[in-house]
């Protein structure tokens, strides 16, 4: 015979609640480790041959005009100097990015990529993590390059978005963002 | 009034471990169905299906990295994400390129491109919730002459059982 428990919240011993079950049976998580982060307006980022940091990241609203997702850090999650999330708790992750790329010059790439900050530095960031790489034949247009996957994450793990390319070019703020959350 | 449970582990009849709560309420769930594979062989190629023959994931065993397919282990719904991050069209003229999720054999997602007039470089990547049934075998096909970078970073087979 099943065993049944019949409830609507469950807490840890110490009375912080993790997850309520409503009349329909839907199970809500009240604590999720999450970010949503998207680049600040009027910031410009210039891609170079040279690996660098996407360093202008927003955890929060200010500045933006009336965003339909309002950018958030939650569960333990940080985001500090505009660059690094850092990881609370050890588990299962989807992590995705998204970059939207504009002025690059005719014929030239931009590769961009997540990447475990105590790992990789320079090059051997792009092979580090979520990658992914985006060309043009004519310049001026506009486009973008991003990524998802689940991941393991550890326990104050580090995490960057980079990019590089093999021209100058730059890339608008809006439309670009990154974010994730904890599977389990 | 509301039924409270006060507790940092819950374990099936059996006793297996299904779930815990730290001290700050968040909750894991360790025997999640969940895969992460990448192909690794470090070249430029059109290889179909795309050989994921290693992982960093791969709760409940489920992953063939011999097969390069994922065998459903317990029906529900699941997210997949398919990630092809550098794919090269290296004919002036255009080529194209075809990446599809197949469930047995028949296509239930796609991601395409088409290089017309030059050559260069672009990415799919694209993700779904799919509900899927225990003994579905998911495998990625590419097609269309275009080739694709078999990196750890750039050919990535991801997803897990949401419930």
């Amino acid at each position: 015979m099943a065993s049944i428990i019949g409830v609507e919240t469950l807490q840890h011993t110490n009375g912080t609640t993790a997850a309520t079950i409503d009349s329909s049976g839907r199970v809500k998580r009240s604590v999720i480790p999450a970010w949503y982060c998207v680049r600040t307006p009027s910031i410009t980022h210039t891609i170079s041959s040279s690996n660098s940091d996407i360093a202008d990241w927003k955890s929060d609203s200010s500045g933006l005009t009336d965003p339909s997702f309002p950018p958030f850090v939650s569960g333990g999650i940080t985001l500090t100097s505009g660059t690094t999330i850092t990881i609370p708790v050890a588990g299962l992750y989807h992590i995705s990015w998204n970059l939207r790329v504009s002025n690059l010059g005719a014929g030239y790439w931009v590769y961009g990529y997540v990447y475990d900050v105590a790992k990789s530095s320079g090059a051997n960031a792009a092979e580090a993590g979520l990658s992914a790489i985006m060309s043009q034949a004519a310049a001026n247009y506009y486009f973008n390059v991003g990524a998802s996957g689940t991941v393991q994450c550890t326990a104050n793990q580090q995490l960057r978005v980079g990019v590089t390319g093999n021209t100058s070019g730059t890339m608008a703020y809006y439309q670009s963002n990154f974010s994730g959350h904890l599977v389990g | 009034m509301t039924s409270i449970l006060k507790v940092d582990s819950i374990q099936n009849a059996a006793g297996t471990a299904a779930m815990t709560i730290d001290s700050s309420g968040r909750v894991f769930k360790p025997a999640t169905p969940a895969f992460h594979a990448y192909a690794d062989d470090g070249v430029y190629q059109t290889t179909t299906p795309i050989p994921f023959d290693n992982t960093t994931i791969n709760v409940g065993n489920a992953f063939d990295t011999t097969n390069y397919k994922y065998v459903v282990p317990v029906s529900g719904n699941y997210f997949i994400s398919v990630h092809i991050g550098v794919a090269r069209d290296d004919v002036s003229g255009g080529e194209s390129f075809n990446c599809e999720l197949l469930k047995n054999g028949n296509r239930i997602q796609r991601g395409y491109f088409e290089e017309v007039s030059s050559t260069g470089y672009n990415n799919v990547s694209f993700s779904a919730i799919h509900p899927l049934t225990a003994g579905d075998e998911l495998t990625v096909a590419v097609a269309g002459g275009v080739d694709y970078y078999a990196g750890p970073a750039d050919a990535i087979f991801s997803g897990y059982l949401i419930g």
